[in-house]
């Protein structure tokens, strides 16, 4: 089975589409073999990253039935090993997709025969990026040291977290749960904090069902535009956090240095990781790759379907 | 989101239940920094409700463990509430920092070699340095039990000869990777015995082989 990475983060310009290609070089480069997905629907530029062209066949074929088969949609790159599936001719519309078109991405997402499958997704918090950040369990979060970013971030968290709890209780039979606290209480709003916890006061054995739901998420934290004088724990503060007050798991898997040659690889469409394999940066995110084939020996159980 | 309602006062600051002093202050501290309203770390995730809150648990688990009395009275809570185990509660193996340098003033001299020239005389003592001197290797375990006999602390023979710890202690467990060149291990094996108030020549001699025997078997 194929370990699904989605790459999110709530702000844009944190370096979610950079960290997703260059992560793909380098897992490429240790002989696995990896495909990029461009879900940045609407503002798909994954391509650019990895001297890439953009191919006629793309998503928009696979979501207008043109090809049945996601794969045929993939192309290879110039690394061996790694190919990538653009939405460059996804119309402009596409970025508000259909339920039922979102359901078939995921599940022939989920079928892509690969070793590694990166998804690279857009900002914002709208529920078509959670539920593909959800395709699988370990999704990894991107944010850089500024507040606005950080603030970004553990609201988009807060949104993943919250979206994969109304999967569940929508998926178990939570959903009387839900209706007797609407009977007891005379509010007619009722916030998710609110049902967690009447959950597990009220049900204690659906709360620790939803407790282990919960568990299995296993997020990843990258810390992005590192810089000297920022607090070098903050990524491991705010994994604590995160464990602490959340019921899912979270694990920081490093900082990456702000470079400012990342901008020149940029501008001269030229990928970093082979233009600049000896820089802070690049070491930076070879330990997190390493990490992440590291942490990928236990096996995940592909999030379990959608309503 | 869980709140820290069904954590203990450690579990809140993140320490084991015998935590000294030390640790507490330390994880107050860092407990701080993160939940601190102007901390980056927690920015954004918590209202201020939530994050004052925290901040009390925080503040009333610190207050309570740092204060000798309410942190005995709390730990008898915790077993009482079958909570805790009080075998936990041993504070025998705790963290503590760990000093740079010990703070003892240095010592007199005149008086210490006295108190050693008292020792040396003992009959039990004697015995031993007898037997280390009749000895034709003599091994840094040698020089250890004769030192531990007469009762001298390595510190004491740095105040004295001004000879490093790290070599007293290389000499002492024969490490010669660490050891300085001859010519100066000579002259503080020489000062070493002196200080022993044993002969140095015999010192010096058995130490020199029993370092050469040690590296031709390596």
């Amino acid at each position: 089975m194929p370990r699904i990475y989605p790459i999110g983060g709530g702000k844009g310009g944190a370096g979610k589409s950079f960290i997703a290609a260059n992560l793909g070089v380098l897992l490429a480069k240790q002989g696995k073999r990896v495909v990029l997905v461009d879900l940045d629907l609407g503002g798909s530029n994954l391509h650019t990253f990895l001297e890439h062209q953009g191919q006629k066949i793309d998503l928009n074929d696979f979501l207008n039935k043109k090809i049945k088969n996601l794969d045929h949609a993939a192309f290879p790159t110039i690394i061996p090993n790694l190919s990538i599936i653009c939405s460059i001719n996804c119309s402009l519309e596409i970025a508000n997709l259909f339920h039922a078109q979102k359901l078939m991405i995921i599940k022939a997402i989920q079928r892509l025969p690969y070793d590694y499958i990166l998804l690279d997704l857009g900002a914002g918090t709208h529920f078509n990026t959670l539920d593909f950040f959800l395709t699988s369990n370990e999704g990894i979060f991107i944010f850089t040291p500024e507040p606005t970013a950080i603030e970004n971030t553990l609201r988009f968290i807060k949104a993943v977290y919250y979206r994969k709890l109304k999967q569940l209780f929508k998926q178990r039979a939570f959903n009387m749960i839900v209706k007797d606290l609407l009977d007891r209480s005379n509010d007619t709003t009722i916030k998710l904090p609110d049902i967690i916890k009447f959950v597990m006061e009220q049900y204690p054995r659906r709360g620790e069902l939803l407790k282990a739901r919960l568990s299995e998420s296993k997020f990843k934290l990258v810390l992005n535009q590192f810089r000297k004088q920022i607090d070098p724990t903050l990524g491991v503060k705010i994994e604590k956090v995160c464990n602490r007050h959340f019921y899912s798991k979270f694990q920081f898997l490093g900082n990456v240095s702000y470079d400012e040659r990342v901008y020149d690889s940029i501008f001269s469409k030229k990928i970093y990781m082979t233009k600049y394999p000896y820089t802070p940066t690049a070491t930076d995110m070879q330990y997190i790759s390493k990490k992440l084939t590291e942490v990928s020996q236990d096996p995940i159980s592909v999030s379990s379907k959608l309503s | 989101m869980k709140s820290f309602d069904e954590l203990n006062n450690y579990e809140i600051l993140d320490i084991p239940i015998n935590a000294s002093e030390f640790e507490i202050r330390q994880a107050y501290k860092e407990a701080l920094s993160i939940y601190d309203k102007n901390s980056l770390a927690t920015y954004s995730l918590f209202t201020d409700e939530e994050r004052s809150n925290v901040l009390k648990k925080i503040e009333e688990a610190f207050y309570t463990l740092i204060d000798e009395k309410a942190r005995t009275d709390y730990d008898m809570m915790l077993v009482k509430s079958g909570k805790v185990e009080a075998s936990h509660l041993n504070k025998k193996d705790q963290r503590k920092p760990i000093p740079l340098f010990r703070t003892r003033t240095s010592i007199d001299e005149g008086s210490f070699l006295k108190k050693i020239k008292r020792k040396v005389e003992e009959k039990e003592v004697r015995e031993i340095s007898n037997q280390i001197l009749s000895k034709d290797v003599i091994s840094g375990k040698d020089l250890k039990t004769l030192r531990e006999s007469l009762g001298i602390e390595l510190e004491e023979i740095f105040e004295v000869a001004r000879i490093s710890i790290s070599i007293l202690r290389a000499i002492e467990e024969n490490r010669t990777e660490s050891l300085p060149s001859k010519i100066y291990l000579k002259n503080f094996l020489k000062l070493y015995a002196e200080i022993l108030q044993v002969d140095s020549i015999k010192i010096v001699d058995g130490y020199l082989k029993s370092i050469h025997s040690f590296q031709e078997t390596t």
